[in-house]
């Protein structure tokens, strides 16, 4: 784990943003009839997390 | 927070190389993941909460997951009759099982029901910064 906590000494942090489009197939041609964008901010260490949605 | 200590726990094994050889989150192992359950994260979780019937999962479309420096894209796509349930939690794994492979996130959040009539796209990027 030696790596990990160097990781984490250096503040290493992630930010995952999860993207949802959504179309609609009942018709010829696909529609797009809406988008959800969440996303969150978090330390590799298991004990942090600030969320925005 | 989405990432997981079986994931956190990957990823040092990837840094000095003791890892599995098909542990990779690449074109072929990545595997995209929706189900139900609003359960809160935990970091002992080891995949989706939701029932086993209620997962469905996407594998990567062509050219994903891309890599720019340091930010990841992963995108499944959940056709027609996929994926028709409550999405309440999204996460990544590196296996097509939910018995098996390790999973890097999960993200609970309430994205909608899908239907029938409906495909949808999800896309997953991930940046790690200093």
């Amino acid at each position: 784990m030696d790596s990990l906590r160097r990781m984490e000494e250096l503040g290493a942090r992630v930010r995952l943003r999860l993207h949802v489009e959504k179309f609609d197939r009942s018709g010829d041609e696909p529609c797009l009839v809406e988008e959800i964008v969440t996303e969150e901010h978090f330390a590799l260490g298991p004990e942090r997390a600030d969320k925005e949605t | 927070m989405p990432i997981v200590q079986a994931a956190r726990n990957l990823i040092s094994q990837m840094i000095v190389g003791a890892h599995s050889t098909n542990a990779y989150y690449g074109s072929t192992g990545a595997v995209l993941w929706v189900s139900t359950s609003c359960t809160a994260h935990g970091p002992t979780q080891t995949h989706l909460q939701g029932l086993t019937l209620t997962c469905h999962n996407s594998t990567m479309e062509s050219g994903y997951p891309s890599i720019a420096t340091n930010v990841l894209e992963f995108r499944g796509i959940l056709s027609t009759a996929r994926g028709n349930v409550d999405w309440n939690e999204i996460g990544l794994t590196n296996a097509t099982s939910t018995g098996s492979g390790t999973m890097l996130f999960r993200s609970v959040a309430d994205y909608g029901t899908k239907t029938c009539t409906q495909t949808w796209q999800l896309t997953a990027c991930v940046t790690i910064t200093t």
